[in-house]
């Protein structure tokens, strides 16, 4: 066969470059130039970008006609990437692939950050390919030529599709793709994805349902990165603290291992948590003024920006950050990576792992630095699921009934739609395959009359019927939708800056309204002092040497994956006898054998629960250890379960080893489990709706769900909105809703997203059925133990009563008098 | 909950308001009418059913006590001009037979002529009655030769028990020369009030006022 013009330039190009065209992009450029869609699957930094881009281009060459005049223009091929930043590496290395081939190919890249002379000019002529986020490429589909738009269109392809799958911006990339699919039943999908536990799943979410077996294909880079991973150890186990995850006790280990490294980056799990760090470093080691730097989320665009081309440039010897820099850019002086605390999966581990040694055939180091005793114990867990490659799945996101709704009313607000067609097409997405008759009725009534309960205002109707086809006739109401798409609700953030007018970052409204002047905190590595908060603005001046407070951000702590606790339950069982002999299980065996003196250490066959009384009340630990969110469904059952046999109160705290029931009255569990099967997971829904919790916790969740399906306005850019009032409406309509309506798709999403996400149902069935399974053993404690003792500390707790509050207060009351 | 003052009897409701045997008269304090309707317009979505239930709340009072007078502590309407402004006159004009007073609160931003027409009485500062005292915001040093009645604060007041159980509800707060009111109006946060020397405290929930300490 003879090679196609586009193989000849491209093969003439590798060679000018010096460079192999790897096996893996080979075989995804012949799946792609036969016309097949799929995912590729290779880590960061292994070429992945040219496996596809290459590709590209030899079919973008093969299609050029003779005469340059009679070239047809416009789109053909769309880059969804899941951050801004992102796109600028990729569009260097895209731009000059073409330069240097010699192609007139236009590139061009659509975020929120795109101007509006840009984005009038590609509005004129749209390049032929395009680097876009998500919410952009929706905001598209919201102008009223979408459709011409995308006609030639005849590739996607979506990096970091690992990353944006398991949330609510995949199922709209992949409600896009539906789309796009649509206008060009020919169209060619495909993803790029780290190694996640279910590959072949998403696969199937990027090409769509209706896909034969024959067109699809994953490709794997055989490219395997060795992974070295190294706990940092204080000489004494005592050094570490029993509870707590800041981690700086460790500090001067820690900047030992930095000195020796040309450039590290030091990833910390809050960004709270980077801040303490960057402090603690630059008042230990003054000398790092200047070659150290902050990253995270809230600070400032253009300060990260800094810090990435620093970072590039290798300006920087140390760089604290967040997840804020898992994603992004190669930098390849990196050569150095630090875990501080526990990264809770294994799948995160591997990602930051793979921040250094970026060139090929060098091995990634990431040292652990854990920032309490016990987690020594995931120390070893995190090494063993790195070597047996247990990586987490990322399951999609299914029955997103909010981002269906807002979906519906952009493409109305572009040319309108006609619902018929428009459900088969939704049907073809992975996940609205199970989307029935019934819910699509409900849907189109929602935005065309609001849900029931709120038919009689105008302000919720937004989608009218004209001939056939659902449309937005309302500018104003166009308007609005445009303003608040996405599906990212965020608190109310307020903007950080300088007197001078320098912005540093943004900090969130729940902190800022509680500070007042001269008041100082620490952000972006400085001490700052607070002079006035002005409609979205926070104005700051340097506050020289004074000691601040810690900004707190919400959010919510990760929990521990089912593939990690796997691992460390089988861990504890041996971690006295250590027959690896793991020197992390040394070092903390004077703990472990505490454990065992003052209550048990559980196998793999017991669960262990225990009970002790202090000042505080009634204690009840259970060790499950499954993960937070698992303990705070199995906390609620229990406690429910306990509290319908007779009037009492708990108060509920949990960790990602066990939970905590705690109350003012004494429980003999003995008695109560002859009585009632406590882990049975018999009406384990039921139970759980039962209890008030569920309904509070749906009602939270209910707030995104409102703001993404368009039931609530945010507010005008710049215009203050205090989150207090949206999440105070939120809940007052979730509660109307409740009570006046049957069957809200959306109220029903929220009670099922707790379920899903929050209390993990399915694992939760899983431990359950484990624990039925096993010995339990209660052992009544005269001390906390070093299990219970970090749980016991915890300030986030939770209530569930039985009791009437008249006689809680009572109650309550009492304990004044009797103090007098 | 019944309380003597100075040779008077008040009884606390816990309704939020505090009803004046001697003179049948109520006191309300901080009823932020408007806020929800002045929310909606703010494009908030809050149901209206909301706003109703403080004149559900009004009318249950007025009808248990039979009171022939109401003292508004201040703060009756919460923002400019809407419609909840209308409900609240159908409201008073359905009480006719009730002398209505206020005392105007800082957020009470309408023109005094808009509560002259609704048959209310106007104070602009304090209004006073046998050595007792009627304002919004309650005063720093009372003069001890009267007893002043106030809201604007909001108190709230979070007691602690075993099990780490907390409870923060809207208190009374009753000092030697001066008495607060919670807010009686629903959506509107609160101020901590702490114990101390010679005071009182009373929270107050939907159903029951206790006594704390």
């Amino acid at each position: 066969m003879t090679k196609s013009r586009g193989h000849i330039i491209v093969e003439q190009w590798f060679k000018s470059k010096n460079w192999k065209w790897a096996a893996f992009q080979k075989e995804a450029a012949a799946a792609y130039l036969s016309g097949k869609s799929g995912l590729v699957n290779a880590p960061t930094g292994s070429g992945k970008t040219y496996s596809l881009w290459i590709p590209f281009l030899i079919r973008y060459i093969n299609s050029l006609p003779k005469n340059p005049a009679k070239r047809s223009k416009g789109l053909q091929i769309l880059w969804v990437t899941p951050l801004r930043a992102l796109s600028k590496d990729l569009f260097r290395n895209m731009e000059a692939a073409a330069l240097e081939m010699n192609l007139n190919l236009r590139i061009g890249v659509r975020s929120g950050d795109t101007s509006t002379k840009e984005r009038a000019s590609q509005k004129k002529q749209m390049p032929e390919a395009l680097l876009i986020t998500p919410e952009s490429l929706h905001l598209l589909f919201a102008q009223k030529d979408s459709s011409e738009t995308f006609k030639n269109l005849h590739t996607i392809v979506v990096d970091e599709w690992h990353e944006l799958m398991g949330s609510k911006r995949g199922t709209q990339t992949e409600l896009a793709i539906a789309r796009l699919r649509t206008i060009n039943p020919h169209l060619q999908t495909w993803g790029i994805s780290a190694t996640i536990g279910n590959l072949e799943e998403a696969k199937q979410v990027i090409v769509g349902m209706d896909s034969a077996e024959e067109d699809n294909v994953i490709i794997k880079s055989k490219t395997e990165k060795k992974i070295l991973v190294e706990s940092i150890l204080p000489e004494k186990v005592e050094t570490l603290p029993w509870a707590g995850y800041m981690g700086t006790k460790l500090v001067d280990y820690v900047v030992q291992i930095v000195q020796k490294s040309k450039t590290t980056l030091i990833f910390t799990n809050t960004r709270a948590q980077a801040e303490v760090w960057y402090r603690t470093v630059i008042e230990k080691y003054p000398e790092f003024a200047g070659i150290m730097a902050l990253h995270h989320a809230s600070l400032d665009r253009e300060v990260r920006d800094w810090v990435e081309e620093a970072l590039h440039d290798e300006r920087l010897k140390l760089v604290i950050c967040t997840a804020s820099l898992d994603l992004g850019v190669d930098f390849r002086p990196v050569d150095t990576v630090i875990q501080v605390g526990s990264p809770k999966s294994i799948a995160r581990f591997i990602q930051r792992a793979g921040r250094s040694g970026h060139r090929p055939g060098v091995a990634s180091k990431i040292y652990f630095c854990p920032t309490n005793a016990l987690e020594l114990v995931e120390a070893v867990s995190l090494r063993d699921g790195v070597e047996k490659k247990m990586i987490e799945d990322r399951p999609p996101v299914i029955h997103a009934f909010d981002v269906l709704a807002q979906w519906m009313i952009t493409l109305a607000v572009g040319g309108g739609f006609e619902e018929k067609q428009l459900f088969e097409e939704v049907r073809n997405c992975y996940g609205y395959q199970f989307i029935n008759r019934q819910e699509w009725e409900w849907l189109l009534g929602y935005i065309t009359t609001g849900s029931p309960s709120l038919e009689v205002y105008d302000e919720y109707k937004k989608v009218e019927r004209i001939d056939g086809r659902y449309v937005v006739t309302s500018r104003r109401i166009a308007h609005r939708h445009m303003l608040s798409m996405g599906t990212i609700v965020s608190d109310t953030v307020l903007k950080v800056k300088f007197q001078h007018g320098k912005y540093i970052g943004s900090i969130e409204e729940t902190f800022a309204t509680r500070m007042k002047a001269g008041d100082t905190f620490y952000f972006g590595g400085m001490s700052l002092e607070f002079v006035r908060i002005h409609e979205m603005t926070v104005t700051v001046k340097k506050a020289e040497g004074k000691k601040g407070f810690l900004i707190r951000w919400a959010g919510s702590r990760m929990a521990l994956s089912s593939q990690l606790s796997t691992f460390i339950r089988d861990r504890i069982d041996s971690a006295i006898e250590n027959p690896l002999n793991e020197k992390e299980l040394t070092k903390l065996k004077p703990l472990l054998e505490l454990q065992r003196e003052r209550s048990a250490i559980p196998k793999k066959t017991e669960l262990l629960i225990e009970q002790c009384e202090t000042r505080e009340g009634h204690h009840i630990f259970v060790f499950p250890f499954e993960g937070r969110l698992v303990h705070e469904g199995m906390a609620i059952i229990l406690a429910y379960r306990i509290s319908k046999l007779s009037p009492i109160t708990f108060s509920l705290a949990m960790n990602d080893y066990g939970f905590e029931l705690l109350s003012d009255q004494y429980v003999d569990l003995e008695k109560v489990m002859k009585q009632t099967d406590l882990f049975s997971t018999a009406h384990l829904v039921d139970d759980i709706y039962q209890s008030v919790n569920a309904t509070e916790m749906a009602k939270r969740k209910f707030r995104e769900i409102a703001a993404i399906a368009g039931l609530m306005f945010q507010g005008y850019p710049g215009k203050f909105m205090k989150t207090k009032h949206i999440q105070a409406s939120s809940s007052l309509l979730f509660t109307v809703m409740t009570k006046y309506e049957n069957n809200n798709l959306l109220v029903n999403q929220a009670f099922q997203e707790v379920l899903t996400y929050q209390l993990e149902e399915v694992r939760m069935r899983r431990a359950l059925d484990r624990i039925a399974t096993q010995k339990i053993i209660i052992k009544i404690t005269r001390k906390p133990t070093p299990f219970s003792f970090p749980i016991m500390v915890d300030r986030l707790r939770e209530q569930l009563t039985s009791e009437k509050l008249e006689d809680r207060i009572q109650k309550m009351l009492k304990q004044y008098s009797d103090a007098d | 909950m019944q309380i003597e003052i100075r040779g008077n009897h008040f009884i606390l409701l816990s309704q939020r308001a505090i009803f004046w045997e001697e003179t049948q008269t109520l006191l309300i304090g901080d009823l932020h009418l408007g806020k929800i309707t002045h929310f909606r317009k703010e494009g908030i979505a809050v149901p209206t059913i909301a706003a109703d239930n403080n004149f559900e709340r009004l009318n249950h009072l007025v009808q248990n006590t039979g009171a022939s007078r109401i003292i508004f502590l201040g703060d009756l309407f919460h923002s400019d001009y809407n419609s909840e402004w209308d409900t609240f006159v159908t409201w008073r004009n359905k009480h006719h037979y009730i002398d209505m007073l206020i005392v105007m609160g800082n957020h009470d931003i309408l023109p005094v002529s808009m509560f002259l027409e609704a048959d209310l009485r106007v104070f602009i500062n304090d209004f006073e009655e046998e050595n007792f005292v009627f304002t919004h915001h309650p005063k720093v040093e009372p003069d001890p030769e009267k007893f002043v009645f106030a809201g604007h604060v909001h108190p709230v007041f979070t007691t602690y028990g075993k099990g780490r159980q907390s409870f923060r509800l809207p208190c009374f707060v009753v000092d030697p020369n001066q008495a607060i009111l919670p807010s009686f109006g629903v959506f509107t946060g609160g101020f901590q009030m702490d114990l101390a020397d010679r005071r009182n405290i009373f929270i107050t929930t939907e159903t029951k006022v206790f006594r704390v300490g």
